[in-house]
């Protein structure tokens, strides 16, 4: 199991920043690429808004905008699918986000940790490979 | 012009017995949103109304001959006039959630503070949830803590769930 550690998150390089859509253009400067690597596996990575940081800049009373939800890309940036919610914060929301049942060096299963305050509670989300689609698929919300 | 007057204050009538019988529910089962809402439904639709948990009240009110599914658009409209309807969303597995549109102004969600853990540093922070819309106000009570849970009218439809693409789901019901 390989579990993302938002502390371990960077930047994104010139190349990740040409692997997002125009939908993602605005939010750049709040986005976070983290590395999933086990063993001598190729990395995959996650691009995720900082959600925390790209509301401090907006004014205090502004409305929250809909966040572009997180991609898994590959080392060449073919997207392999989309968390349901954000990482690491998805307000009120917090995530923790492990990439398991690993085959071939490739991780056939994600599984989503949701912290959440509401009336819904604490609760999973799992998304799968799918070796047809060639995608990452699960809950579609 | 007479006739104008009275229907007014029918209606008038009808939205301060909602709101009173709403008040009532929150002060009396701030802890249950299905005592609340049985509470409404026994002061205001039927006094001998049953007590029915969440799940089991959204699956009454689904499968019901007496009520009908309304927009929540329309659900407000309704309870401007003093007329009850009941949201909800089911959870199996778990108690599920309903409310109780309460009549007034639509307002804004989100507003209030909530407490969560930085992920990269351990560390708990404060912010306050940013608002996602304008939505009915709504009678909702729960034995969590969340803040959107909790409202006698000074928190929306919208709160208890606080995420959009599961308010989707989220179901409104008023009686045929």
């Amino acid at each position: 199991m390989v579990k993302i550690r938002a502390s371990q998150c960077t930047p994104l390089t010139t190349q990740q920043r040409e692997w997002l859509g125009p939908e993602w253009q605005r939010f750049l400067p709040f986005v976070r690429s983290c590395e999933v690597t086990w063993r001598k596996s190729a990395p995959l990575y996650v691009l995720s808004i900082w959600a925390e940081d790209f509301e401090a800049t907006l004014p205090k009373d502004a409305p929250a905008e809909r966040l572009p939800k997180p991609i898994i890309a590959a080392n060449d940036g073919k997207v392999l699918g989309r968390l349901p919610i954000g990482f690491p914060l998805d307000p009120p929301r917090t995530t923790d986000v492990s990439f398991t049942k690993w085959l071939d060096g490739f991780p056939h299963r994600i599984c989503i940790a949701v912290t959440d305050p509401t009336v819904l509670g604490n609760h999973s989300l799992v998304l799968t490979w799918s070796s047809q689609e060639h995608l990452f698929i699960g809950k579609s919300k | 012009m007479g006739t104008t007057s009275a229907a007014d204050s029918g209606v008038e009538a009808a939205v301060a017995k909602l709101k009173k019988a709403s008040d009532e529910a929150y002060a009396k089962y701030n802890s249950s949103c299905s005592h609340a809402v049985w509470y409404v439904l026994t002061q205001i639709v039927n006094p001998d109304a049953k007590y029915k948990v969440a799940n089991a009240l959204i699956d009454d009110l689904s499968s019901s001959s007496y009520w009908k599914e309304v927009s929540v658009d329309d659900g407000w409209a309704l309870a401007q006039k003093g007329i009850v309807v009941i949201g909800g969303l089911k959870q199996p597995g778990d108690h599920g959630h309903v409310i109780v549109i309460y009549p007034g102004e639509k307002k804004a969600s989100g507003g209030y503070a909530y407490t969560y853990k930085d992920k990269a540093t351990g560390k708990m922070k404060n912010d306050i949830l940013r608002s996602h819309g304008t939505y009915p106000r709504a009678l909702s009570t729960s034995q969590g803590s969340w803040p959107g849970a909790k409202s006698k009218g000074d928190k929306t439809v919208w709160d208890p769930w606080a995420k959009d693409d599961v308010f989707d789901d989220v179901k409104f019901w008023t009686r045929k």
